[in-house]
């Protein structure tokens, strides 16, 4: 179909993505994801690295998703709505590999032992790439699938045995890590069901067969998952933790958490302006809350957050826009001017940076790698009102995403007379 | 007996559309009590040799026609039919009402849910618990880029294989040449599924019904159309490290 008049055209929508940030496992750099562009700083040798792409397309041309390290390897994979897969060589910032989905990204992992890439797009579909033949196939093999949801939370146990993915309809699955990931991993060994609204993120702790998730609902909860058992929950929203953290708003929700190498656990939330510090009794198998760190910048919520191998605890806020192309069908030269509009985007982009360790937070020049790294990873100076700004606006747009949307009779069907089911091809 | 033409529908309802209905968090927080009140609860001592799990299912169960005839097949077995469409849902229900107060002491080991079976079967039904799914004339969605809507795939087959005990049966059955072989080549692939023997098949009496039972089949029927059936176990992922 041609494209239909005005503003009733399926919105070329401007939403804004969160900026990631990511620590190398060896401690050697960080870096910083915002919009279409990496930003990396080297702790080691105190100075920015810049990244070579001898790939086509060369950089991200859209918005960068979900980013991860890999644990041996020294790789780094990068994922984005413009569709593409970059595997990246993380001791020389060369771009190993590039390769093209169907559909958006969503989430990235890397297999325990680095074998292999897992990619998840936004609908639910997960494919896997052999990290080790750089030049084998290069067309996506699909290993697994939830049925039509986004994939939130994606991670490989550290067993090697199980693949977990969590997605927007409260469900967290554990699979079967298959002998060859390329002919699917079938075997689903259970469910862990307990979450009220969806999972926003799932990660593995220690070695003991634990696994903590995060949820829409609030809730921060601790599986077996051999079994599928709830062994934890902590409930965000309970009384005693607002007294706490004396949080208000009814958005909030547990969006992330990293696994520090010392055992405990930092969850970050929307719309709430710190980082809450939690630690995981592996005897017990209970969860406690430790501490809450209050942030500097008041207004800005964390939106990635990281540990690094010394202990630091890395948080990033800010935002990119999107360079949403709607439903039009899209052709090379679009993509090349996109490409070129979200580089520029991620150029200009401001984030705040900022370091907590042992509970506190880090002054500007005692953070590692000092100002030229807060220059690095942050941009051009500016107030903090565009980060929070910014920020805001990421938040409400995951939020719209993974939430289920209440649409009224009227909207319904004018949304299907609206759509638009043309193939789009390359 | 409730009257079709009172809860007539459209064919076709949208799997991916977001759902309106409750679905349980998971299997043990569904309360089956309602659903089968001759079977809950369990007072007299014979009762504890009941099987209080739900067994069968058919997915997509549109009128109910088959698991009415199942009904008095297996009158031991606890099943469910599960049906996207709100008004189709609502006449099974009636319908299983009239057909209780009709026979006594009869289909009280039938229900209907409404659900979309391929997102929630985990929330209602625990590993290994399933015996036989059905998948009657299933919507072929023609289209290329619709294919990945089909109710068996490979990716939904994993989910399958999970609340499916091994050694149970699964049951397909469509009119679309073309549905039928890809049906066929989906679950051949499939490592945890194998299919029935042509002595199984003949042997096992829910194959008869697959064509004769319901509205679908009838009509296939009236219209001497052909149909392609694909019936499969699940068994024990193969320990062949050369992959399927």
């Amino acid at each position: 179909m041609e494209e239909t008049g005005g503003e009733e055209k399926m919105k070329a929508g401007k939403s804004m993505a969160p900026a990631l940030i990511a620590a190398h496992p060896d401690g050697s750099c960080v870096v910083v994801a915002v919009g279409a562009a990496l930003r990396i700083f080297n702790l080691l040798r105190e100075e920015p690295v810049q990244v070579q792409d001898d790939t086509l397309p060369a950089g991200h041309g859209d918005v960068i998703r979900a980013v991860a390290f890999d644990l041996h390897n020294s790789l780094f994979a990068s994922v984005g709505d413009d569709k593409l897969v970059k595997l990246w060589d993380a001791t020389a910032w060369t771009c190993i590999k590039t390769v093209r989905l169907s559909k958006k990204a969503s989430a990235v992992t890397f297999s325990h032992d680095s074998a292999w890439l897992l990619v998840a797009d936004k609908f639910g579909i997960v494919y896997v790439f052999s990290t080790v033949q750089h030049d084998a196939i290069h067309k996506p093999v699909l290993i697994l699938a939830h049925c039509c949801s986004i994939i939130t939370g994606l991670c490989c146990s550290p067993d090697g045995k199980y693949i977990v993915t969590s997605d927007r309809d409260f469900k967290i699955r554990v699979t079967k890590f298959p002998e060859n990931p390329l002919t699917g991993a079938h075997d689903i060994h259970t469910y862990c069901l307990g979450h009220t609204n969806f999972v926003a993120c799932v990660a593995f702790i220690g070695f003991q067969g634990l696994l903590i998730s995060g949820g829409g609902d609030a809730t921060l909860r601790l599986w077996e998952y051999e079994t599928g058992a709830l062994l934890d929950t902590f409930d965000t929203t309970d009384e005693v933790c607002i007294l706490i953290i004396q949080h208000t708003s009814i958005d909030f929700f547990l969006s992330l958490f990293r696994h520090a190498p010392s055992g405990g656990l930092s969850v970050g939330c929307c719309r709430f302006e710190g980082v809450l510090l939690f630690a995981c009794d592996m005897v017990e198998r209970q969860l406690s809350l430790l501490q809450v760190s209050f942030l500097w910048s008041e207004n800005a919520p964390p939106t990635s957050l990281s540990f690094d191998s010394g202990g630091n605890l890395w948080l990033v806020s800010g935002a990119a826009e999107t360079v949403e192309m709607g439903d039009e069908f899209v052709t090379p030269e679009a993509l090349a001017v996109a490409q070129v509009q979200a580089q520029g985007i991620a150029r200009a982009a401001v984030t705040h940076v900022q370091v907590v360790r042992d509970c506190v937070l880090l002054g500007g020049t005692s953070v590692p790698g000092g100002e030229l790294l807060l220059h690095t990873l942050q941009g051009h100076q500016a107030g903090v009102q565009d980060v929070t700004a910014a920020t805001e606006a990421a938040e409400l747009a995951m939020k719209n995403l993974l939430s289920k949307r209440q649409y009224t009779a009227e909207q319904r069907e004018h949304r299907k007379r609206m759509r638009n089911d043309k193939v789009v091809s390359l | 007996m409730p009257k079709k033409r009172f809860y007539r529908a459209r064919a076709h309802s949208n799997p991916l559309s977001d759902s309106q209905f409750p679905v349980p968090v998971k299997p043990d927080e569904f309360d089956w009590s309602e659903h089968f009140p001759a079977f809950f609860p369990a007072t007299e001592p014979e009762d504890n040799a009941k099987d209080l799990k739900v067994r069968f299912a058919d997915i997509g169960c549109g009128f109910g026609g088959l698991i009415v005839k199942l009904a008095l097949l297996f009158p031991e077995k606890l099943m469910v039919g599960m049906e996207l469409r709100d008004k189709v849902t609502e006449y099974v229900k009636e319908r299983i009402l009239a057909l209780r107060e009709q026979y006594k002491g009869q289909y009280e080991n039938i229900t209907v849910l409404r659900t979309n079976a391929m997102k929630y079967l985990p929330n209602y039904f625990e590993k290994g618990q399933l015996e036989k799914m059905f998948f009657l004339f299933p919507d072929p969605h023609f289209k290329e880029k619709n294919h990945r809507r089909r109710i068996i795939s490979t990716a939904l087959l994993a989910e399958y294989a999970y609340v499916m005990a091994i050694g149970g049966i699964l049951y397909t059955i469509t009119d679309v040449q073309e549905l039928g072989e890809w049906m066929k080549s989906t679950l051949d692939s499939h490592p945890l599924f194998e299919p029935l023997t042509a002595d199984e098949l003949e042997t096992d009496v829910c194959v008869e019904l697959l064509s004769t039972a319901t509205e679908e089949g009838q009509k296939v029927e009236r219209n001497q159309g052909t149909t392609y059936r694909a019936i499969y176990r699940r068994i024990v992922a193969p320990k062949d490290p050369a992959g399927a």
